[in-house]
């Protein structure tokens, strides 16, 4: 059989002109920027009502997960502020003076533009509530099962790159907190809804 | 092209035009074979067994040579004895066909609604479920047909046999089931048929089964707990936080029966439905009239077969031998007694009683500092009728001829007043024992009365002193009606001692500053006695329980030194508005209050328990 013989350069040339003609020809390099991220901000509000708002005055709600939901599902996870670096359980004093003037955040940080459907907030709530500094009143649950409940609110809102979106989600204290003869009680019926986002 | 090319192309060309001329046989269509049914566990053919109760569990197995079982369906008919011991031709109950799916949804039987026929609709719906992908059935239609809801496979109704709230399912698996025939006479016949379906919904011959079931008698039904017959209970028309009606607690005995259910009426009222609480509560709806006073409480209980018990419960009569010489029914009801009070009626006007509780002082010792029952009833009279209360009240002393008021008497009542600001030496309201027959210790059939009055919607202001002496007043008392509890105060004397008080010093109670708009005062020098100082003793510090909220923290004399500062600003009286009633608790007494502090007092107290 014949045989065809190369030169001394032609093994070199034989494997880098093809890559250089694939490589400059076939790839394409199109612009792509990444958007920045805005801000979901959530605030929670206390629509005062039959307990006064008053340092001895207090009931916890222990927040332990806030996420944002996008319409495709992916869940974003909301931290406490935009400098942390993770989650962790707080606990917050719907009859403090800070949940009365809309000025108590439980979850703000950076989340990727996009529109959102709803947010979720897992919480579980106080076992007593502390009237007057002194008296400690038991607060029974209106559930069985674990104490903690994972709330979801569903109302689309659009996270806009570099700008910060607020949503107030307001606690209606007479319709959660039921007053019993020994205890209150703790109500999820008509207790939250969303008064605003901005 | 060279010659072995042109080999090769006609080669090839060939196999192709023969392949493509090729032609093959007929398929032979094969009937299908009908699946063979058997059940297990059935005595021999020439035997007919008679089951110990209504109740059987059956099996079956299916095998299909050319295919294989996805279901069975399966129904009994029940045919009555003649006279003359032959069995009626002729069912008297056929039950229609139920089909239960040969397969499984985790732990949950499948079962097709029994409208949609088996042969049908059985292939679709297990084709389905049988060719899921790995997750298997969506997660929220697991969740509800666990819940033992009815959900659409394929358009068709599909429900699970033993869905978690179902104790004592039929099916716990495709191939068996805990069956409850219908047996009304004393034995009944029934005839069990079951088919297997293959997977061209073909069934084949069924696999009968016959046998006898007896009639069971019902279960035995006993009141174990009721109000005392003798007793008069307080009953509301509803329920609420304290009261959650009159308690009636009962069982049944059936040993045949897994479960047994309850129902119960009052008076001439219809029976409730059947459920398996044990108890009863019974409020004002229930009766004929709620006014009305005598009532009769009637239950009856009914086994897993639907045998009711209308009888109660049967009792062997024995001889001293033990044999049985007789039978006994104590029927499953109870004649009660109830109180519908008045000031819980629509058009009640508001009135209260005041039951002065002090300590009896005759006239011929008593002095304004010890002052005797008629002296007492004059001071609180004046300054109720300043508050507001003129000819709004009614008064009575309680002596040892004089027994507490009961249920029917403080239910005229919207408030109760318990005095006992007088008391003697030791402390006490009353001289001798607690249980003696002058005792005046709120214990016993008395905290009863008032607990119930309060539980009911009654209001109580209590103006006592000496409240943590008086023996059970201390416990049930403090603990669930004035809402807090006495409460030893701990006092450093220097240099190194530590005491503990359970109630205050001598001569060391100057007065109270008020909280929550009840006024300051200081004790009317002129009623306190000059060896006492300007002090009283036997006042109880208080802690605060719940709702509670103090009212009033103690002044001190200052009479003695470290102890006294110690005792300055306790806890002495409480304020309790509930839901239900309110409980205003002065822990000093009130005779000795300035008049005019004493009416401010006292109105502040009305209006808290919304006498005023």
């Amino acid at each position: 059989m014949k045989s065809i013989h190369l030169g001394a350069l032609s093994a070199p040339v034989l494997v880098f002109l093809p890559l250089f003609v694939l490589l400059n020809f076939s790839c394409d390099n199109p612009e792509y920027v990444s958007p920045d991220p805005g801000v979901i901000e959530i605030r929670f509000k206390t629509v005062p009502g039959h307990i006064e708002f008053n340092p001895l005055n207090s009931f916890l709600l222990k927040v332990s997960d806030v996420q944002a939901i996008r319409f495709d599902d992916a869940r974003v996870t909301v931290y406490e502020d935009v400098k942390a670096i993770g989650r962790t359980p707080n606990q917050y004093d719907v009859l403090s003076v800070r949940a009365r003037d809309s000025s108590l955040i439980i979850g703000q940080y950076f989340v990727p533009p996009a529109d959102y459907k709803s947010f979720s907030l897992s919480f579980e709530p106080g076992t007593e509530v502390i009237l007057d500094g002194y008296r400690h009143i038991p607060v029974v649950r209106g559930w069985s099962g674990t104490p903690g409940v994972r709330a979801v609110f569903e109302r689309p809102f659009e996270i806009r790159s570099g700008d910060t979106t607020r949503i107030t989600l307001s606690y209606l204290l007479d319709n959660s907190l039921v007053k019993g003869a020994e205890n209150y009680y703790f109500l999820l019926q008509n207790a939250f809804y969303i008064s605003s986002i901005r | 092209m060279s010659i072995k090319n042109w080999v090769l192309y006609i080669l090839v060309l060939s196999m192709s035009v023969l392949a493509l001329m090729c032609t093959y046989p007929d398929t032979e269509v094969v009937d299908n074979t009908a699946p063979v049914t058997r059940l297990s566990n059935i005595p021999p053919t020439d035997r007919v067994i008679t089951s110990k109760n209504p109740r059987l569990a059956l099996s079956w197995v299916g095998d299909d040579p050319d295919g294989y079982i996805i279901g069975f369906k399966y129904r009994w008919s029940s045919y009555k004895r003649n006279p003359d011991g032959s069995v009626n031709p002729t069912p008297y109950q056929v039950r229609p066909w139920s089909t239960v799916l040969n397969i499984m949804m985790v732990d949950l039987t499948v079962m097709i609604d029994s409208t949609y026929a088996a042969e049908k609709y059985a292939y679709k719906v297990y084709h389905y479920l049988a060719t899921l992908p790995p997750e298997g059935l969506d997660a929220s239609l697991l969740q509800a047909l666990g819940r033992g809801d009815t959900i659409l496979i394929e358009d068709v109704p599909v429900f699970s046999s033993n869905p978690d709230n179902v104790e004592y399912p039929v099916h716990v698996n495709p191939t068996s089931g805990t069956f409850i025939f219908d047996s009304q006479e004393e034995v009944n016949v029934q005839v069990f048929e079951v088919h297997a379906i293959d997977n061209v919904s073909e069934t084949g011959r069924a696999a009968t089964v016959s046998f006898n079931t007896p009639q069971v008698p019902p279960p035995q039904t006993e009141i174990t707990s009721r109000p005392f017959p003798t007793d008069t209970a307080f009953v509301d028309l509803d329920q609420t936080d304290t009261f959650l009606g009159i308690p009636f607690s009962f069982i049944a005995r059936d040993p045949n029966s897994r479960t047994i259910e309850y129902s119960w009426k009052v008076d001439n009222g219809p029976w409730s439905p059947f459920t398996s609480n044990t108890t009863a509560y019974v409020t004002g709806r229930d009766f004929d009239d709620p006014a009305a006073t005598a009532h009769t409480f009637r239950v009856r209980s009914r086994n897993e077969f639907g045998s009711i018990d209308t009888v109660g419960l049967i009792r062997d009569i024995t001889n001293s031998s033990g044999e049985i010489i007789g039978y006994d029914t104590i029927p499953a009801r109870a004649t009660f007694y109830s109180t519908y009070p008045a000031f819980i009626q629509p058009g009640y006007q508001k009135r209260m009683l005041v039951i002065n509780n002090s300590y009896s002082v005759g006239a011929e010792t008593a002095t304004v500092s010890n002052p005797s029952y008629q002296m007492l009833e004059a001071y609180y009279r004046s300054i109720l009728d300043d508050a507001g209360l003129a000819g709004k009240y009614d008064w009575v002393n309680m002596d040892c001829d004089k027994p507490f008021p009961g249920k029917a008497v403080v239910s005229d009542y919207s408030t109760v007043m318990v005095v006992g600001d007088v008391v003697n030496a030791d402390g006490k309201w009353y001289d001798g024992s607690p249980s003696s027959f002058c005792s005046r210790s709120l214990s016993g059939r008395k905290y009863e009365v008032l607990q119930s009055y309060c539980y009911i919607g009654g209001n109580l202001i209590i103006s006592a002193r000496g409240l943590g002496l008086q023996p059970n007043s201390t416990a049930d008392l403090h603990d669930k009606l004035i809402h807090a509890n006495p409460q030893p105060v701990i006092c450093f004397i220097p240099p190194n001692t530590t005491r503990f008080f359970s109630s205050n010093p001598p001569k060391d109670m100057a007065g109270a500053d008020g909280e929550a708009g009840y006024p300051p005062f200081t004790f009317s020098s002129s009623k306190l006695a000059p060896e006492w100082n300007g002090g009283l003793d036997k006042i109880f510090g208080l802690l605060p329980k719940g709702f509670g909220e103090r009212i009033f923290r103690y002044a001190s004399t200052g009479n003695n030194g470290d102890t006294s500062a110690c005792w300055e600003n306790q806890i002495i009286g409480i304020r309790y508005q509930g839901i239900t009633y309110s409980v205003v608790t002065l822990g000093f007494p009130l005779y000795y209050v300035p008049n005019d502090t004493a009416v401010a007092i006292l109105t502040r107290a009305l209006q808290d328990v919304d006498e005023l």
